[in-house]
C-alpha cells in the first residue's frame, strides 16, 4: 500500500510541475506585464482612475504563482507606477471575482469556461476592462489578448469592446488584430 | 556706315528679351524648387509623424518584431525612402534599414532629404528612440532636370524668334539706309536723286514720299538761285564798277577842289623863282644901260642861274600835271620819295606860313602803290594843318595862337605820320572828320570831301588805313594831331 502511496503522489507531483510549466509562455507574460497599465491609459477607462491603476488577476488555484509572477514582473517593470498613477493588484480566485470591484482592468489567466463565463458576465455588467493570457477566450467576450504569431501583436475583441462602449487609442488600434466574431 | 539706331534697337531688344527671360526662368525655377522642397519636407514630416507614434506604441509596449516589420512595410510602400535608422536613448543601433549598400548617408540635418524625429511614449512622455529617414533625390534631379530641358527650350525658341525679328529690323532699316545713301549723294547741281514714291504706308514710307517732295522743292529753288545768282554777279560787277566809277569821280572832283589851292601852292613855288629870274635880267640890263663892263663869267652866271629857275619852274609844272594825271597804276616807290613829290608842291606855302617842316625817314622799303592817290593823301593832310595854323593864327590870342608851328613828317616801316602842334581835334568831332561832306570850315572853302577820299584811298585801294589822334603833353592836354598813314 505505501508503494502505491508513493508512486500515485510522485506521479501527481510530477504531473503538477510539468503541467504548470508548460502553460504559460515567460515572454509573453513578460509582455503582458508591460502592456498592462498602458492598455488601461490608451482606453476611456483610464477617466475612472484617480491615484491608483487597480488591476485584477484573475487564476485558478493552480496559476497562483503565475499570478504573482505577472504581479513581480509588473511592478519591476514599473517601480514608480506609470505616470502618475500607482499600481494596485489584486490578485485572487475565479470562485472570489467580488474582490474585483474596485478594479478596472480583469486580467485573466486560464481557467475552465464556467470560471470565465461568470466572470465574463461580471465583466460586462459592471464594464470592466478584461484581458486574457490566452487569445481563445476572445471568442467567449474577453475585451484584449495577445496574437502570437510570427510577431506579438494586441488582439482587440472588437464587438466586447463596443458592448461596453469602451473606446480605445486610435494608433492602439492601428497597430492591433482585431477579433470580429461576427467575420468568422 | 554705321546705322546706330538700327543696332541700338536691335541691342536693346535682345539685352531686354535676355534679360527678361533669365530673370522670369531664374524666378520660376526658385519658385518650383521652393514649393518642391517644401511639398517633399511637408510630405517627409508627415510620414515622420506617422511613422512614429506608431513605432513609439510598439516599443513602448515592448512589441519589437511589431515596429520592425512596420518599419519595413513603410519603407516597401514608400519608393524614394532610402534608409530609417532607429537608434535608442542609449545611441544604440536598434533598426537599420539601407535600400541600397551604395547610398552615402551624410549627416546633414538641413538637408530636405533627411528628417529625424525623437520617439517619444505617448503615456510617460519619455524620450524612447531617435527616427532617421532619409529620402531619394531622384525625383528632385527628375525635376532640375525637366526644368533645364524647358530652359533649354525656351531659349532656343527665344532665339528663334530674336533671329527672326533682326531679320525682320534688318528689312525695315535696308529701306532707311538705301534712302539714306541716296539723300548724301544727292547733289542739287547735278539733279541725281531719282527715287520713285514709295507705295508703303509705314514711316518709313512716309519719310521717303516727305523726302521725295523736298528734293523736287530743292530743285525747283535752287535753279530759281542758280538764276539770281547770275543776274546777281552782273548786278554785283555793275554795281562794283559803278562804284569804282564813282570813286574816281570823287577822287578827280576832290583833286578839282583841291586845284584852286594847288595854283595857290604853285604861286607860292613860283615866286621865289620868278623873283630870282627878274633879279638876275634886272641886273643884267643894268649893267647894259650903264655900259659897265660884263665878263663872259657874269653872263654865265646870269644864265645859269635863269635855266636853273627856270628848270624849278617846269619840274614845278611836271608835278602839277603829275598829280592830276588821271593814271591807275601801281607803282613800287619809297615812302619818302612820295612825300618828296607832295612837298615840291606845297612847302613853298607851308614855309610863307612860317610852319616848319621836320622830316625823319627811317623807312627805307620800297612799296607797291599808287603814288598819285596817295600824294594827295598826303598834300590834303598838310593843307588841313596849315589851314587849321592860319585859322588859329587870325585869332592870335592865347589858346588858339600857336608859337612855332611845324609838321613832322615821319616814315617807318609801311608807315607815315604827319603830326602837327596844331591844338589838335576836339573829341566831340574827331570820329567825324574822315565822314564825306563833314568839314569844319565854310561851305566855300571845303568840300568836306577831302579826309573822307584820304580815307577811301588808303583802306579801299590799297587796303591800309587811316587814322587819327590827338597828342597831348605830359600834363595831358592836347598839343596837336597825328594822322597816321598805314599802307
Amino acid at each position: 500500500m505505501s508503494h502505491v502511496f508513493r508512486l500515485l503522489l510522485s506521479i501527481f507531483i510530477i504531473l503538477n510541475s510539468t503541467l504548470n510549466a508548460s502553460t504559460y509562455d515567460d515572454d509573453v507574460l513578460n509582455i503582458f506585464s508591460k502592456v498592462l497599465p498602458r492598455f488601461i491609459l490608451m482606453s476611456s477607462k483610464k477617466d475612472e482612475i484617480k491615484k491608483e491603476i487597480r488591476i485584477c488577476i484573475l487564476h485558478d488555484n493552480i496559476d497562483e504563482k503565475i499570478a504573482l509572477s505577472l504581479i513581480r514582473k509588473t511592478n519591476d517593470y514599473y517601480p514608480n507606477g506609470i505616470k502618475e498613477y500607482q499600481l494596485k493588484f489584486i490578485q485572487t480566485n475565479y470562485s472570489d471575482i467580488s474582490k474585483c470591484n474596485s478594479s478596472v482592468l480583469l486580467f485573466l489567466l486560464n481557467s475552465n469556461d464556467k470560471n470565465i463565463k461568470r466572470t465574463l458576465k461580471f465583466s460586462r455588467k459592471y464594464k470592466k476592462l478584461t484581458i486574457s493570457y490566452d487569445a481563445k477566450l476572445l471568442e467567449n467576450g474577453t475585451d484584449i489578448s495577445m496574437f502570437l504569431g510570427r510577431k506579438i501583436i494586441p488582439y482587440i475583441n472588437i464587438n466586447s469592446i463596443r458592448e461596453k462602449n469602451i473606446e480605445l487609442n486610435n494608433n492602439l488600434l492601428r497597430i492591433s488584430k482585431i477579433y470580429n466574431k461576427e467575420a468568422k | 556706315m554705321m546705322h546706330k539706331i538700327e543696332i541700338k534697337i536691335i541691342l536693346s531688344i535682345v539685352f531686354f528679351t535676355i534679360f527678361i527671360i533669365g530673370l522670369e526662368r531664374y524666378q520660376l525655377s526658385e519658385n518650383i524648387m521652393e514649393q518642391f522642397i517644401e511639398s517633399k519636407k511637408s510630405k517627409n514630416n508627415l510620414l515622420i509623424d506617422t511613422i512614429a507614434p506608431i513605432v513609439s506604441l510598439n516599443l513602448s509596449l515592448g512589441l519589437e518584431e511589431a515596429y520592425k516589420d512596420y518599419l519595413k512595410t513603410i519603407a516597401e510602400q514608400n519608393y524614394d525612402l532610402e534608409y530609417i535608422k532607429l537608434i535608442d536613448i542609449s545611441n544604440n543601433e536598434i533598426y537599420k534599414y539601407i535600400k541600397d549598400s551604395n547610398i552615402k548617408i551624410k549627416n546633414e540635418e538641413n538637408d530636405f532629404l533627411y528628417c529625424r524625429k525623437d520617439i517619444i511614449d505617448s503615456i510617460t512622455e519619455d524620450k524612447l528612440a531617435t527616427i532617421t529617414l532619409k529620402f531619394s533625390n531622384k525625383e528632385y534631379m527628375d525635376m532640375i532636370n525637366k526644368n533645364r530641358d524647358i530652359t533649354i527650350n525656351i531659349s532656343i525658341v527665344t532665339l528663334v524668334l530674336l533671329i527672326i525679328f533682326i531679320l525682320f529690323i534688318k528689312r525695315v532699316f535696308k529701306h532707311l539706309n538705301k534712302l539714306t545713301d541716296d539723300v548724301l549723294l544727292y547733289d542739287p547741281k547735278k539733279n541725281n536723286f531719282d527715287l520713285a514714291k514709295s507705295t508703303s504706308n509705314d514711316e518709313v514710307g512716309l519719310i521717303h514720299n516727305a523726302i521725295i517732295s523736298m528734293v523736287s522743292k530743292i530743285n525747283l529753288h535752287t535753279n530759281i538761285l542758280d538764276e539770281l545768282n547770275a543776274s546777281l554777279e552782273d548786278k554785283v560787277k555793275e554795281e562794283v564798277e559803278k562804284n569804282r566809277l564813282q570813286d574816281q569821280k570823287l577822287i578827280q572832283q576832290s583833286k578839282m577842289a583841291l586845284m584852286g589851292e594847288m595854283i595857290s601852292m604853285i604861286a607860292h613855288q613860283w615866286r621865289q623863282p620868278l623873283n630870282i629870274i627878274t633879279l638876275n635880267t634886272v641886273k643884267l640890263e643894268t649893267d647894259i644901260l650903264l655900259n659897265n663892263k660884263i665878263s663872259n663869267e657874269e653872263i654865265h652866271n646870269v644864265t645859269s642861274e635863269i635855266n636853273k629857275q627856270s628848270q624849278y619852274l617846269s619840274n614845278t609844272i611836271d608835278d602839277f600835271r603829275y598829280f592830276y594825271k588821271p593814271n591807275k597804276k601801281l607803282e613800287t616807290v619809297k615812302l619818302e620819295d612820295v612825300i618828296s613829290k607832295s612837298l615840291s608842291i606845297i612847302k613853298a606855302s607851308l614855309i610863307s606860313s612860317n610852319i616848319e617842316i621836320i622830316e625823319e625817314y627811317k623807312s627805307k622799303e620800297e612799296i607797291e602803290l599808287y603814288d598819285n592817290e596817295v600824294m594827295q593823301v598826303i598834300i590834303n593832310i598838310l593843307k588841313n594843318a596849315q589851314d587849321n595854323f592860319s585859322e588859329k593864327a587870325l585869332k592870335d590870342t592865347a589858346p588858339h595862337n600857336i608859337k612855332d608851328p611845324y609838321i613832322k613828317i615821319t616814315t617807318e616801316n609801311r608807315t607815315i605820320s604827319i603830326c602837327d602842334n596844331g591844338g589838335g581835334i576836339p573829341e566831340n568831332i574827331i570820329e567825324k572828320i574822315f565822314d564825306p561832306y563833314f568839314s569844319t570850315k565854310d561851305e566855300k572853302n571845303s568840300t568836306g570831301l577831302g579826309l573822307y577820299m584820304s580815307k577811301t584811298i588808303i583802306e579801299k585801294h590799297h587796303g591800309g588805313r587811316l587814322h587819327v589822334e590827338n597828342r597831348s603833353n605830359a600834363q595831358g592836354a592836347s598839343i596837336g594831331v597825328c594822322f597816321v598813314i598805314e599802307i
